[in-house]
């Protein structure tokens, strides 16, 4: 029999000892894989069946039901997409007026710790509240109503009532309510950011454009890409506060939107198949993105 | 002005200065004057609001319409105390197991070499990057199968550690010095006491802004909660719920009291940990 070497024993016990501690904290991180693979699991089942998978007989009826809609410019699921391609340009936009926000802010002009809070207030205050608050205003006989009759002596009716315009309206106030916690992790990256590199280009007569330009956005290139890949991600997810504008109603719906109307309304087949087929579609997208991102990544982070 | 050595013009004087300080100036009335708009008429009576100028002051402030506001206003037969129970136990629940479980994974995948390490790098990575959608009906399905459904226990079941939080503790640990942790382990501390007595500590500023940040986007949320827990509404869920009642009562000085009260607790702690918020460091793990 093979003698047991006590030094190779002791160290191999030890690593035992060191995977139990690792699994042990891993175990919510397990728990988080495992329901992952079950709900998603689940999820395909039932996007190929009409009912309960292996009670119902799987069908492709669903995947069908999502092309024939995707063909038809009037079908919800087909106004829900471009609307979602809307948010999603929105979004993409307003990651880059973050930045030069964060800027500014960082620039230190007046009263920037006011603003800083101001601007992030929105955030801060439940959707709900804002929505209801931004809702009576521009409501018909609201005061913006009032101030457009005063000046522009017209009257208009009740906007979010509009198919035409209502998700214009969403848009707006999604791009008036500020940016969320962006524009703050980009002010902390710009913080990092080494002072004596802002120094030497001062004494070496650079303008304001070339320090934002060639110093501070290579600098926080990585937070930024990062950023910017988090947003590219959201392309079949983007949406903006439906629930409380319209509900759906009026032309206002988005794919994530119509998932949660859909499931909220106890209809699960359909929608599993619908974001089952958005998935796989947003995919090669921002796995793409992410490789151009690594390429271009000039590896400088603070 | 060129700017030379040692004196440096003032960003905040200069004309570029004075028209982004107008331009922001503009852009925070824009923000600010609804919330405003909003005290005013928590401040009315019934009469003032439908009756009088929308921009009148009320004659005599009514500040009894936000204790009205907190007895009154109820959802699914929950008062407004409980809702505000609801919202701290899903919001300081989640965010706390979120954030925490989050930091003991990120902590053994970043510093430990173990079987399936990769994996639950590349696992919460692609979790990140790639939102699965559609998947709510299932996850509703499995939420009650676990007994989360319409209970408390959906904080500490449903609270997700391999996502964004995870990815950026994972980035902050391994820019960690693991020197007080190696002397620790030679004084004969155990795995778990380095982790909560030496590591933790040295990423708390980080860890700190993702549970305010998880904790002020739970606190807002009503879409999960509408679909997870309707029997248990939230601040954010019945004030939503409720303006089918207030559209027949009129009620919306009392109305508008609750709306503003739900957002008492997320702007005091910004107030106080505004400057935690910027720790969140993105980059790094992400793209990996």
């Amino acid at each position: 029999m093979k003698k047991k070497n006590p030094i190779i024993e002791g160290r191999n016990k030890n690593r035992r000892k060191i995977w139990l501690f690792c699994y042990l904290m891993l175990i919510p991180a397990i728990w988080c894989v495992i329901r992952y693979f079950a709900v998603n699991g689940y999820s395909i089942l039932i996007a190929f069946t009409d009912g309960e998978p292996f009670k119902d007989e799987f069908t492709v009826r669903n995947f069908t039901m999502l092309f024939n809609e995707l063909g038809q410019r009037d079908s919800i699921i087909y106004l829900a997409m471009i609307n979602t391609f809307k948010y999603f340009l929105l979004g993409t936009v307003k990651v880059f007026i973050a930045f030069v926000v964060a800027y500014f802010l960082y620039k230190k002009i007046w009263c920037y710790k006011a603003f800083r809070f101001i601007f992030f207030l929105p955030s801060l205050i439940a959707p709900v509240v804002s929505i209801m608050i931004f809702k009576d205003i521009i409501a018909k006989y609201g005061p913006l109503w009032e101030i457009v009759k005063v000046v522009f002596g017209t009257e208009y009716e009740e906007l979010l009532a509009n198919p035409a315009i209502a998700t214009r309206v969403i848009m707006i106030y999604v791009l008036l309510t500020g940016f969320g916690t962006t524009f703050l992790i980009f002010m902390g990256a710009m913080n990092r950011a080494p002072e004596e590199c802002f120094e030497a280009a001062r004494i070496d007569g650079c303008s304001l454009w070339r320090e934002f330009w060639q110093i501070l956005c290579p600098l926080t290139f990585e937070t930024f890409s990062t950023m910017l890949l988090l947003q590219f991600a959201t392309i079949f997810t983007a949406t903006g506060p439906i629930l409380y504008f319209t509900g759906g109603s009026y032309n206002t719906y988005t794919l994530s939107y119509w998932i949660f109307d859909q499931v909220r309304g106890s209809s699960y087949n359909y929608p599993s198949a619908v974001g089952m087929f958005f998935t796989l579609l947003a995919m090669p997208f921002v796995f793409g993105s992410r490789a151009i991102m690594k390429k271009i990544n000039p590896e400088v982070s603070y | 002005m060129k700017a030379t050595f040692g004196k440096r013009k003032k960003f905040s004087t200069s004309a570029v200065g004075i028209a982004v300080f107008v331009i922001f100036l503009i852009y925070a009335l824009v923000i600010i004057v609804p919330y405003l708009y909003a005290l005013n008429v928590s401040l009315k009576t019934r009469v003032e609001y439908t009756d009088k100028p929308i921009f009148a002051l009320p004659e005599k402030p009514m500040f009894e319409n936000y204790l009205r506001a907190w007895k009154e206003l109820s959802s699914e037969n929950t008062s407004v105390p409980m809702m505000f129970l609801n919202s701290l136990w899903y919001a300081g629940g989640m965010s706390f197991f979120g954030v925490f479980f989050s930091a003991m994974a990120a902590y053994v995948v970043a510093y430990y070499e173990f079987p399936g390490r990769r994996f639950f790098y590349v696992f919460a990575l692609v979790v990140m990057l790639l939102p699965i959608m559609g998947s709510m009906a299932s996850s509703l399905k499995f939420a009650q199968a676990i007994g989360a459904y319409n209970s408390p226990l959906f904080a500490l079941l449903e609270a997700g550690c391999l996502g964004g939080s995870f990815i950026i503790l994972y980035s902050t640990f391994k820019g960690v010095s693991r020197g007080y942790a190696e002397s620790a382990f030679i004084d004969g501390a155990g795995h778990f006491r380095v982790f909560i007595s030496i590591m933790l500590p040295q990423v708390i500023s980080p860890v700190c802004a993702l549970l305010l940040a998880d904790f002020i986007s739970l606190w807002s949320d009503c879409e999960v909660p509408l679909i997870y827990f309707p029997n248990l509404p939230t601040l954010s869920t019945g004030l939503y719920l409720y303006q089918d009642v207030v559209k027949k009562t009129l009620e919306y000085p009392v109305y508008f009291a609750g709306l503003l009260t739900c957002m008492v607790p997320t702007v005091v702690l910004f107030s106080v940990f505004q400057n935690t918020l910027m720790d969140i460091q993105m980059g790094g793990g992400l793209k990996g």
